[in-house]
């Protein structure tokens, strides 16, 4: 009986172990990037964005460290302000300015970068988005 | 994978060690099968109050089909899951249980929904979930995190293969039990989790092996029922749902008994203040033919002009046992030879004795008066006093404890059929 009794338990023992949690994989996580704009007698135009985080990220902003940069190819053009919960954000190019923006987001709070899935053409003083009605782009995670 | 490998390994060793034929040490070189009654009856009687009682351990895991548990990451959404039962089968076909189960499962959520653990003024819930300051947020805002619970149901159990069977036999090796029934969750606060009673609706499907008669393992399949709110997310839907699979160890309090039958396993006779040494064994076989020759004399009893039968009954007193029937064996026509083992009334007198050393036993006894001749009878009925007389004696009953007295066709023990003339009456007798 006791033999049985054991090897019973150790089943179960097994069994319990067997469907324990295990770890989630891994994701990289940032620290603070601290963009900096590009100074240059070059860009003399601009373009702005005001844009909103989409709802399954909304709920993890942080509204003073959260930062949103704009960059053409690997040059800094912009760096956000925040302001009742949107970005704005002010991209600086040249008057022959022919890259594309990519915006990417960090969010302090759970320290991933993402990358916005959409590259934005830059057009001296166009305004993307406003305070009405913001633009929502999608992020990949970086 | 190494887990689940680990996990068949030891199940494929426990299998093997639970369903050999031979054991050491445990079983003391009896197989399975000879633990189990050769009785091929099928019994459907009521249970006793007492009897077939059964406690259960069980363990495995169980997957939470809840809004968005879908994102958990695959291994994550896997939770232990323990049981505890107690449960008592009414009949073969029929039982009513308790279980206790619980740990935890794995619910999933994003950033939809409202919370339980965001309250806002007039009875609102806000979009705020406490649980994401201890949960790994994933990039896309989902996370996954454990809540806690104890759920408490009673459930009634059906047997399939009893009522298939028309009865349970005590070679029945195999079962299948659904079970359905209602009962009470509770959920822990923890981590951001808000604390939460709830009712919850459990249907299950068993399948049992019954390696021994008190030993069964069992595999189930559990589907649980909650509210949508149980583990603190509000998301509209009506009911969320929990997927347990486990493996158990059933132990049944002194098997199955659905015989029927009284076991009466401690009729004890008072003298004084001192308690008698029971005088009906444990052994179920022998009691039940016990039972059965007690039965006889019960009948035989209520008949009229029969010696006075001792129906043993607590606090008799020595002067209401003297001279009362302990015992009646019954022969076969003309012969010295039992119709039937005399040991269970051997056994029940010698124990009757043992309560009582200053007793003797008296062996008397009878041939039918419708055969034979009065000479011939005396002559049988000689015989079978020194059968039984010879029986007492090896079974350890000194001389000096054993009168005789053989009456031929002379005097009858009871009225009634030939069958019981033919009979040696024990009866225990004081000095």
């Amino acid at each position: 009986m006791i033999g049985k009794m054991k090897m019973a338990l150790a089943f179960a023992l097994g069994a319990f172990l067997s469907v324990s949690c295990s770890d989630e994989p891994e994701y990289t996580r940032y620290e603070n990037p601290h963009w900096t704009v590009v100074a240059s007698e070059e860009y003399s135009e601009s373009c702005t964005i005001v844009m909103d985080l989409p709802a399954n990220l909304k709920a993890y902003q942080d509204t003073l460290a959260d930062v949103v940069g704009a960059f053409v190819g690997q040059e800094c053009r912009g760096v956000s302000t925040q302001q009742d919960g949107l970005f704005y954000i002010m991209v600086l190019g040249s008057g022959s300015e022919t890259g594309n923006i990519e915006l990417r987001y960090y969010n302090a709070r759970n320290k991933y970068m993402y990358r916005a899935t959409e590259l934005i053409p830059f057009v001296i003083n166009q305004r993307i988005g406003s305070t009405d009605e913001p633009y929502v782009p999608g992020f990949d995670i970086l | 994978m190494k887990k689940i490998f680990g996990t068949a390994a030891l199940l494929a060793v426990l299998g093997q060690g639970l369903l050999a034929g031979s054991d050491s040490g445990y079983l003391s070189g009896k197989s399975v099968v000879e633990r189990f009654s050769s009785d091929t009856t099928r019994y459907t009687a009521l249970s006793r109050v007492l009897d077939n009682w059964y406690v259960e351990l069980s363990v495995g895991g169980n997957v939470n089909f809840s809004k968005d548990s879908r994102l958990n990451h695959q291994e994550k959404n896997l939770m232990p899951d323990l049981g505890i039962t107690v449960g008592k089968w009414f009949s073969p076909f029929v039982g009513v249980r308790l279980q206790f189960q619980g740990y935890g499962t794995a619910a999933g959520s994003t950033t939809e929904g409202v919370y339980l653990g965001n309250p806002l003024p007039g009875g609102m819930f806000g979009n705020d979930d406490p649980v994401r300051d201890f949960a790994q947020i994933r990039p896309d805002g989902s996370y996954t995190y454990p809540v806690y619970f104890l759920n408490m149901h009673a459930d009634v159990m059906l047997s399939v293969m009893s009522l298939v069977n028309r009865g349970l036999g005590s070679q029945d090796r195999w079962d299948l039990i659904p079970a359905i029934g209602f009962g009470y969750m509770h959920v822990f606060a923890k981590d951001g989790v808000p604390a939460a009673d709830v009712m919850s609706g459990s249907f299950s499907l068993m399948g049992k092996y019954r390696v021994l008669p008190e030993l069964d393992v069992n595999l189930e399949v559990q589907s649980i029922l909650m509210p949508d709110m149980y583990e603190g997310r509000l998301t509209g839907s009506m009911l969320d749902n929990m997927f347990a699979f486990k493996v158990g160890v059933t132990y049944n309090i002194n098997g199955h008994d659905f015989t029927g039958k009284d076991r009466k396993p401690e009729r004890r006779v008072r003298r004084g203040k001192e308690e008698a040494v029971p005088v009906f064994s444990n052994d179920t076989a022998l009691m039940r033919k016990v039972d059965d020759i007690g039965r006889r004399m019960e009948e035989l009893a209520g008949q009229r002009n029969v010696s006075e039968m001792l129906v043993l009954k607590e606090g008799m007193s020595v002067e209401e046992l003297q001279g009362k029937t302990v015992g009646t064996i019954l022969f076969r026509i003309g012969t010295a030879a039992p119709s039937s083992s005399p040991e269970p009334q051997l056994k029940n007198a010698l124990a009757l004795l043992e309560a009582f050393p200053e007793a003797g036993i008296r062996v008397e006894g009878y041939a039918d008066g419708e055969t034979g001749s009065e000479e011939t009878n005396m002559r049988i009925s000689e015989n079978r006093v020194d059968y039984v007389r010879n029986l007492l004696l090896e079974m350890g009953l000194s001389e000096d404890r054993i009168e005789t007295e053989a009456f031929g066709s002379r005097k009858a023990p009871y009225e009634g059929s030939v069958e019981v003339q033919r009979a040696v009456v024990l009866r225990i007798v004081f000095p």
